[in-house]
């Protein structure tokens, strides 16, 4: 009888789709308060005047015609995509290099893989960025060395120029998750290919760009994107290292968002600039997966 | 029957006992926690959430005082720290998710932050902080002159100023700033400790008010804000603006004064500047910041001085003031208000807290506290007695009144760009001239405040 009574009022839990969206409740859940509801918020403070914590006041597009004319944002963009395209190549040269280098079996395989992975655990960690501001620093051992060589008065972080150097070097240190995904790649090229190259006559390079590549270009695809995106979103390095400075020379974008709707409680403007900037990485992302089918290449 | 009555007798009871203190005529001064006897109130059980800024010498003082008054009070004080840049990144973090600290530190800045402040009005009108060792001149840093808002209690006065450091003067044989110096005696005298010890003389200027206080300097009736933080006072005339952008760029390029990497890399963080390593000869600082500083030039074995702004004139205008440091203020979501303006009153008035926190965040307001701490030897030491001189020095100067306790909403993205696209892009070559960049910057802040 009582087993009976609570299979009647529980029996719907043993149903396969309530099961289903009790496991994934979790995900829903946190989709819809932490990205799908701000996300849509932050599309109608676009076109607001909008302080925190303040009544929005709709005024059209007249944020996103204020961003035509400021020139901080203009250069802002400018400096991010100079970040982007010199750290995200560099990043992932770095990355298959140190895959290639480890998918030769040693017995230690397995613990340089981790101690290599282990910057990108600690990500865009606040601590990291202090570091790379002692290790650059003007009182730093970079410094110090390059001065050494001559060079007085040298200063990273001083110098507009020079200063989005170790912003770019410590996101390339971070390669980790990026090898672990070539370094997998690379595992499933069959070893086939490379021995009839290699009977062929095949040099070391030319069985890298031969097969090694193509092979893997699916896989550089996926960490191109990646890479892409993460990069446009670079924030605690400028912020930590530089305060986007000097003049301007490390204000990413995200930096500037950050600046407008926080300090400066502009936060309609803010959420403009955000909208903005995803269109131009949904934009750069579509022309790569457009010219993908030019230059990756699937084996079946 | 019976349990109505005993409800209603129970109510009436509870109505009697919250008129009681309405009904009692307060004596003035009934909250004063110095007064012999003083009963502290008892908040066993409550927790009261406080957030300021500043150095590690603050936060240990900050703690110690935190602790005595959980002690006499059995409340639990769940407090956070952070340095004075990182500190506002998490308060406008905690501001968006409505959930700040019932009690915290604010700046003069408060106009930025306004809707998040309780007007302290009615506890000090019905004595719940104790203002009866006050003084009106001194209640009024803290008071918005719009609409007469208290908007914190004052930790107490400060004023800019430089500090310097004797042993390098005398190194490379200039002289010791007088009170009245100027920007020429400034330039002279770091350029040549400059080449006595191949290292930047300044480290850290504070650019936007430095221009600002240049603006005051450049002749009698000048100001950049307006006293009440309502609008400009500022006409265009925008030499004063170019004299300094060139000095200061001039004196950089120089390598006399630290290039931003260096300037940026020591940041708020006053005890880690190169000037407490003997490896600086001034900086630009906030007199209560002096003591910090100095405790921790003093494990390098160097003795620093206090100095006042340089002037455009040696007989003109000092373009210094004498203002609230920063504040306690109470958040306006506060869940226990009167907690709250308890612990303010304890921490503001409390000769016991006082003696612990010695003026660190500014010369307190209450005159009772100073008394005590200056007749008390051990607490006012060689480095606070040269605290107390220079803001009484700076009080003196006529002009020193002539300054708004607000700074506009619109002051911190002017001042941004002031820093950033004016000094900096003048460095970089990004102006044909001082001049320009000076007219440059007032056409843009007349844009930014129209956005405010």
């Amino acid at each position: 009888m009582q087993a009976e009574k609570r299979s009647g009022k529980t029996g719907f839990l043993y149903k396969d789709n309530v099961v289903g969206y009790i496991f994934a409740a979790p995900f829903i859940i946190s989709f819809l308060c932490l990205t799908l509801i701000p996300m849509a918020l932050s599309l109608y403070y676009s076109f607001c005047n909008y302080k925190i914590a303040a009544v929005p006041e709709w005024i059209g597009v007249q944020n996103f015609a204020n961003l035509l004319r400021d020139s901080t944002f203009g250069h802002s963009l400018l400096v991010t995509i100079q970040y982007v395209i010199i750290g995200v190549p560099l990043k992932l040269v770095f990355a298959l290099f140190v895959a290639m280098l480890l998918t030769k079996p040693t017995r230690m395989q397995g613990f340089y893989r981790a101690v290599y992975y282990i910057p990108s655990l600690i990500g865009g960690s606040v601590a990291v960025a202090l570091v790379w501001k002692q290790l650059f620093g003007s009182r730093g051992p970079v410094v110090s060395l390059i001065k050494s060589l001559g060079a007085t008065g040298f200063n990273f972080f001083g110098s507009t120029t020079w200063a989005f150097v170790p912003l770019v070097l410590c996101n390339a240190w971070q390669f980790g998750s990026s090898m672990l995904i070539f370094a997998s790649g690379l595992k499933q090229i069959s070893k086939e290919y490379y021995e009839a190259a290699e009977i062929d006559g095949a040099g070391a390079v030319k069985r890298f760009f031969s097969i090694t590549l193509p092979i893997l270009s699916p896989i550089i695809l996926f960490n191109l994107i990646m890479q892409l995106i993460s990069g446009f979103m670079t924030f605690t390095q400028a912020q930590i290292i530089t305060d986007g400075g000097p003049n301007y020379a490390t204000n990413y974008i995200a930096l500037n968002i950050f600046k407008e709707g926080f300090a400066f409680q502009h936060m309609g403007y803010a959420c403009a600039q955000s909208w903005v900037m995803l269109l131009i990485m949904a934009a750069i992302t579509g022309i790569i997966f457009k010219t993908s089918s030019h230059w990756t290449f699937y084996e079946s | 029957m019976r349990k109505h009555l005993i409800a209603l007798l129970l109510v009436a009871a509870m109505l009697c006992a919250m008129a009681m203190p309405a009904l009692a005529e307060k004596a003035e001064g009934w909250n004063n926690v110095n007064a012999e006897g003083y009963e502290y109130p008892d908040y066993s059980g409550k927790t009261l959430s406080f957030m300021w800024w500043g150095s590690d010498t603050r936060a240990r003082m900050t703690e110690e005082v935190i602790h005595l008054w959980e002690e006499k009070t059995g409340a639990t004080v769940e407090f956070e720290w952070y340095d004075g840049g990182t500190y506002w990144t998490q308060f406008q973090a905690k501001m968006a998710a409505n959930d700040l600290p019932d009690v915290f530190q604010m700046g003069n800045n408060w106009l930025t932050y306004y809707d998040t402040i309780e007007p302290l009005n009615a506890y000090i009108e019905d004595g719940t902080i104790d203002t009866t060792a006050i003084s009106p001149a001194m209640l009024a840093t803290t008071i918005n002159q719009a609409n007469g808002d208290v908007t914190g209690m004052s930790n107490g006065t400060n004023a800019r100023c430089f500090a310097y450091n004797p042993a390098l003067f005398d190194e490379a044989g200039v002289a010791y700033p007088t009170e009245n110096w100027t920007w020429d005696d400034f330039a002279a005298a770091g350029r040549a400790i400059t080449e006595a010890t191949g290292n930047p003389a300044i480290t850290t200027l504070e650019y936007n008010s430095l221009a600002f206080s240049t603006v005051t300097q450049w002749k009698e009736g000048y100001n950049f804000y307006a006293m009440d933080g309502s609008d400009f006072a500022f006409e265009g005339d925008t030499e004063p603006l170019a004299f300094i952008f060139d000095l200061l760029t001039t004196l950089q390029k120089e390598g006399v004064i630290a290039d931003y990497g260096i300037q940026n890399e020591i940041g708020t963080n006053i005890e880690a500047d190169w000037i407490a390593f003997g490896d600086a000869a001034m900086i630009m600082l906030s007199s209560n910041q002096f003591q910090a500083l100095s405790n921790v030039a003093a494990e390098s074995g160097i003795t620093l001085e206090l100095a006042t702004i340089p002037r455009v004139y040696a007989d003109g205008q000092s373009g210094m003031v004498v203002r609230s440091s920063q504040e306690m203020s109470m958040w306006k979501g506060s869940e226990d208000k009167e907690m709250a303006a308890n612990f303010l009153n304890f921490f503001v008035n409390s000769i016991e807290a006082n003696e612990i926190l010695n003026c660190e965040r500014g010369v307190s307001i209450n005159s009772d506290v100073l008394a005590d701490l200056k007749a008390n030897a051990e607490l006012t030491n060689e480095v606070t007695a040269k605290v107390y001189t220079i803001i009484d020095l700076i009080g003196s100067f006529p002009d020193a009144a002539n300054s708004s306790p607000a700074e506009p909403a619109a002051n911190e993205e002017i001042s941004d760009v002031l820093k950033k696209t004016y000094f900096q892009g003048l460095a970089e070559g990004k102006f044909a001239s001082a001049q320009e960049a000076a007219d440059q910057f007032w056409a843009e802040a007349q844009e930014i405040w129209a956005k405010y």
